[in-house]
């Protein structure tokens, strides 16, 4: 009995190697074949992440409309502007800056309160929201200046509320700005339009 | 609303400004090579024509109205600068510029792309003039009393060219190969001192010589500032699993209204041989002849009789 399970045992052994080298043969082709690979490394638990960041811009929100009284004959200092939100997230390389201008106020009887005679304050205090890179500077404001050609059409000279370097990008809140107007003696009385134009340039 | 009236009836009620209603950015930005990300041209005098545009942004609910202009740059008090005010008659850069709609209306939460125009005049003296593409919020102020009213500007800056030298040199042309597809890689760069635009080819010969394909650049037409450079790529697709061939950029650089030239890579040298298929194959045979000589010595076995 002994040698016939010698011999059976004898026999299987080549039949496991021959199906050891098929099944190697087999693994080592799938492995290398282009298309399996890949198939392969996605059973992972990673995760792969795309994320781009699109392209920035250039924005510049300030409240709708200015609405207060004033004293003829006289500098009316310290109206509020309210606050001036911008963005520059365009990071292309250029300084930047925040100006504002005015054309003459005008009624309908007549009346005209002239750029010339009015002045702005930047406001010191700028705010940058959570992802803003540094802060932009304040700028020195000024008189109102410009050849009036068509008054209350005409606007004035850019005066800066703020500047910016190009390594600052984010979106900033102004505040404390005011506008201070001279109304000439013998002004009449009444309600005056005019327009204030903020713009941002970048 | 803004009235005359007593002096203890002085008082301000200046609203607090709200979240950005919309923003604007230049056409191409994010997607060139560009130094500086906005619109800054070298251009030759007399009738180079330039074509760029202005994307618009509203983040709104609401349909927001704007018009769309150029404008020559003026120096602020204060030391900044900005676009001159609505209504000026713009001589410089602000008068080379054409938009092509200048009045527009963006939906709520979209943008707007809107195209232009850029002439330089031909007696124009050679320098550096700025100047803005202006983006004026229209309707937005109130009825009545002071308005106020937003603008975003982004620079214009173009060189004046007095000598156009143009001159593009491309590549190194590279490439990769994804299965069947290859994908090619040449770099575009501007040596001279003038901007182009480029478009071009990528060719491939076979080891005989044919062309077995002519592929196009992408992106078409990108413009590339002197000292600046763009990359381009080009995929062919169906390469074969076996043999060789040379493929060529040849890129042709227009300077608006002017110049044209044409230049090539050195050829890149593809061989193509399936690594993978004969691995396999040999993998194949040898398992087969393993079989066999395993097969061969169980029929030469004896089993021992008792």
């Amino acid at each position: 009995m002994t040698p016939v399970r010698k011999g059976l045992l004898a026999a299987r052994r080549p039949r496991r190697v021959a199906v050891l080298a098929c099944i190697s043969a087999a693994t080592l082709a799938a492995a290398l074949l282009p298309g399996h690979a890949v198939e392969a490394s996605t059973q992972g638990s990673a995760q792969t992440v795309t994320a781009t960041v699109v392209a920035g811009t250039l924005t510049v929100a300030a409240p709708p409309a200015l609405a207060t009284n004033l004293t003829p004959g006289q500098t009316n200092s310290g109206i509020a502007l309210g606050s001036l939100v911008y963005t520059n997230t365009l990071n292309d390389g250029s300084s930047w800056s925040v100006t504002a201008t005015s054309n003459d106020w005008t009624s309908l009887v007549g009346g005209n309160i002239p750029f010339s005679g009015m002045s702005i304050a930047a406001g010191g205090t700028i705010n940058g929201a959570v992802g803003s890179t540094g802060t932009p500077s304040a700028g020195a404001g000024g008189a109102l200046t410009g050849t009036d050609t068509t008054p209350g059409t005409t606007q004035s000279n850019p005066v800066t509320l703020a500047t910016g370097t190009s390594s600052v990008q984010g979106v900033y809140t102004q505040t404390g700005s005011t506008i201070s107007v001279t109304v000439p003696g013998g002004t009449a009385t009444g309600v005056y339009t005019g327009s204030i134009t903020y713009t941002i340039t970048g | 609303m803004l009235a005359l009236a007593l002096p203890w009836l002085v008082t301000s009620a200046a609203a607090q400004a709200t979240a950005p209603e919309y923003g604007v950015r230049a056409g191409l930005g994010g997607n060139t090579t560009l130094a500086h990300n906005h619109f800054s041209y070298a251009l030759p005098p007399g009738g180079a024509t330039l074509h760029d545009s202005v994307v618009v942004s509203n983040f709104t609910d609401a349909p927001l109205s704007f018009a769309v202009h150029g404008a020559d740059m003026v120096g602020a008090q204060g030391g900044g600068f900005a676009p001159a005010a609505e209504g000026v008659a713009a001589k410089l850069v602000g008068s080379w510029l054409a938009v092509s709609r200048p009045a527009i209306t963006v939906p709520p939460h979209q943008e707007l792309s809107d195209a232009f125009t850029l002439v330089v005049p031909a007696a124009q003296l050679p320098g550096e003039y700025l100047g803005a593409v202006v983006v004026a919020r229209s309707g937005g102020g109130a009825a009545q009393g002071i308005q106020v009213l937003t603008r975003a500007a982004l620079t214009v800056d173009v060189t004046v060219l007095g000598r156009v030298d143009l001159h593009a040199a491309a590549g190194p042309l590279t490439a990769s190969q994804q299965r069947n597809e290859v994908h090619f890689t040449v770099p575009v760069s501007n040596r001279g001192n003038v901007l182009f635009t480029f478009t071009g080819v990528v060719t491939v010969r076979d080891g005989s010589g044919r062309v077995a394909a002519t592929l196009p650049v992408t992106p078409a037409n990108l413009y590339v500032i002197p000292g600046g450079h763009a990359t381009v790529t080009a995929v062919w697709r169906g390469a074969p699993w076996w043999g060789s061939a040379d493929a060529v950029a040849t890129i042709q650089a227009r300077v608006a209204g002017g110049a044209q030239a044409t230049v090539r890579s050195d050829p890149l040298h593809l061989g193509f041989f399936p690594w993978a298929v004969v691995v396999a194959a040999l993998a194949g045979v040898a398992a087969a002849l393993i079989a066999l000589v395993v097969l061969s010595r169980r029929r030469g076995f004896r089993p021992a009789v008792t």
